[in-house]
C-alpha cells in the first residue's frame, strides 16, 4: 500500500507540471542527410515508467554509430545547431547503463552489413513528461562509434568522440493511443488523482 | 499590438577585424535600428562576432538580410528571445514553398507569444494561412498532424521581395504547450497542407555561443556549407 502511495506521489509530482493532454508517444524522422534515413519512436505508458524506444535506420556504414538526444531541436543551422548532448544535470558523458551519464546518452546503434539498424529497448532516464521531456529536442546519429566515456581521448567524457553528425531529426508528438493513461490526462483527472491519493493516504494511515 | 512587443535576435557573423563593427552598426541604423538596441560581442581575435538586436517591429529575416550584404555565407541566425521555439517548413510535397517560423514568449510568467516568420515560394500569400496542428508526426508527409490546435490560424502577408512574412501575437498560447506540435501552410477553404515542420526547442540569446563547435569539431560555418549543398541537390 505504501508503495502505491509513493507511486501516486511521483506520478503527481512529475505530471503536475505543464499542460493538459500530455503525450505518451513521440517520433523523430531522421533527415538532414542525403544518405541516412530512419524513424525513431518513443512510447511511455505513464510518467513513472520507462520509455520504450524503437529504432529503424537505413543508409549507415556497417558498425557502431553514436546515437544521442541533443539539447535543442533547432535545425535552422543543420544538425550542428541542436547543441550538445541533453545534459540537464551537468554529469559526465557515459553509456546508457551508467548512472553517471547525460540524459541524452543512448550509446550506439549497430548497423548490419547492409547499413540497416532495427532494434528496440527501454530506457528509464529519458522521459516524455514534464520540463525534462525530450520532446522538441533532436535525435542525432554520428559518423563514428561513441566510446561511452571509456577512452583517454580528451572528448571521451564530453561527447564520446563520436565524430560528425550524419543525420538528425526533431522529436515530435505522435498521436497518443486511445488508452487513457492515469498520468497523461488533463487537469480534471489530476484533481481526481489527488482525491484518490488523499483517500489512499487516509486508508493506509488507519491501518 | 505586434509593435509593442520587443524580441531579440542574435546573429553570428564572420568579420575581417574590429574595424567592421562600425559598418555593421550603420547598416542597422539605415533600417531604423538605433545604436542602443544593438549589442556586438567579438571573439576569435575579431574574426567572428555576435550581433544582438532588440526590435519591436522588424521581422528577424529583415535584420538577417541586412547583415547578409556583408556576405551571405558569413551570417547565421543563432538565437531568438529567451523562451523560444522554431519550426523549419521543409516537410511536404510542395517543392517551392520553404520557410522558417520563430516563436517567442512575451513574458516569462504570462501566456502570450510572438510568431515571427518568413515563407518563400507562395504565389498568392494573402489567401494562405499558417496553422498550428496537434501533433509533430511527419513520418507520412503531412498526414499525421491531427487537428488544428486551439484555433491557431495566422494570415500571411506578402512583402516586396516576393516572399511572405508573418508577425503575429497570440495571447492565448505559451511556448511550452507548442513544443513537439507542428505548423503547416494551407490555402483558405482548402484542406491541403503544402509544407510543414515540427515546433522545436530553439537556442536562446547567447546559449549557443560555444556549442556550435562542441560535439564533433564541425563548426557552424562548415555546417552551413553542407546544408547549402544538400538543399541545392534537392531543389
Ligand atoms: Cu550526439
Ligand atoms: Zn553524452
Amino acid at each position: 500500500m505504501k508503495s502505491l502511495v509513493i507511486i501516486f506521489v511521483i506520478c503527481l509530482s512529475c505530471c503536475a507540471y505543464g499542460e493538459d493532454n500530455k503525450p505518451a508517444k513521440a517520433i523523430a524522422v531522421l533527415g538532414f542527410s542525403d544518405k541516412v534515413f530512419g524513424n525513431v519512436t518513443f512510447s511511455q505508458p505513464s510518467c513513472h515508467e520507462a520509455v520504450f524506444i524503437q529504432i529503424a535506420i537505413v543508409g549507415l556504414t556497417p558498425g557502431k554509430h553514436g546515437f544521442h538526444v541533443h539539447e535543442k531541436g533547432d535545425l535552422s543551422g543543420g544538425c550542428v545547431s541542436t547543441g550538445g548532448h541533453y545534459n540537464p544535470d551537468k554529469l559526465k558523458h557515459g553509456a546508457r547503463e551508467d548512472s553517471d551519464r547525460h540524459v541524452g546518452d543512448l550509446g550506439n546503434v549497430v548497423a548490419d552489413q547492409t547499413g540497416t539498424v532495427s532494434t528496440s529497448y527501454s530506457d528509464n532516464v529519458i522521459t516524455l513528461f514534464g520540463s525534462r521531456s525530450i520532446i522538441g529536442r533532436a535525435i542525432v546519429v554520428h559518423a563514428a562509434e561513441d566510446d561511452l566515456g571509456r577512452t583517454d581521448h580528451p572528448d571521451s567524457h564530453k561527447t564520446g568522440n563520436a565524430g560528425g553528425r550524419l543525420a538528425c531529426g526533431i522529436i515530435g508528438i505522435l498521436e497518443p493511443s486511445d488508452v487513457d493513461w492515469p498520468c497523461t490526462s488533463g487537469s480534471s483527472h489530476l484533481g481526481l488523482a489527488s482525491v484518490l491519493l488523499l483517500v489512499i493516504a487516509v486508508i493506509s494511515f488507519r491501518f | 499590438m505586434p509593435s509593442d512587443i520587443p524580441t531579440k535576435v542574435e546573429i553570428a557573423m564572420k568579420i575581417d577585424g574590429s574595424q567592421q563593427l562600425e559598418a555593421i552598426k550603420s547598416r542597422l541604423n539605415e533600417i531604423g535600428i538605433k545604436n542602443e538596441k544593438i549589442q556586438i560581442v567579438t571573439e576569435k581575435n575579431n574574426k567572428e562576432c555576435r550581433v544582438v538586436v532588440e526590435t519591436n517591429s522588424k521581422p528577424w529575416i529583415e535584420i538577417q538580410e541586412t547583415l547578409q550584404t556583408f556576405g551571405e555565407k558569413r551570417v547565421a541566425l543563432v538565437g531568438f528571445s529567451d523562451q523560444s521555439a522554431v519550426a523549419i517548413l521543409d516537410k511536404g510535397d510542395d517543392l517551392n514553398i520553404k520557410g522558417v517560423i520563430r516563436f517567442c514568449s512575451i513574458s516569462a510568467n504570462k501566456p502570450g507569444i510572438v510568431i515571427d516568420g518568413v515563407v518563400d515560394g507562395i504565389e498568392s500569400p494573402d489567401d494562405h494561412f499558417l496553422s498550428i496542428y496537434e501533433y509533430g508526426d511527419f513520418s507520412d508527409g503531412c498526414h499525421g498532424l491531427g487537428n488544428i490546435y486551439k484555433d491557431a490560424n495566422y494570415k500571411l502577408t506578402s512583402n516586396d521581395s516576393g516572399s511572405s512574412t508573418i508577425r503575429s501575437v497570440d495571447h492565448n498560447l505559451n511556448i511550452h504547450e507548442l513544443i513537439g506540435r507542428s505548423v503547416a501552410i494551407s490555402k483558405a477553404n482548402e484542406n491541403i497542407k503544402f509544407k510543414g515542420g515540427i515546433i522545436s526547442r530553439a537556442a536562446g540569446i547567447f546559449q549557443n555561443w560555444k556549442k556550435f563547435c562542441a560535439c564533433d569539431g564541425t563548426t557552424l560555418w562548415d555546417e552551413r556549407d553542407r546544408q547549402t549543398a544538400i538543399s541545392g541537390r534537392n531543389a
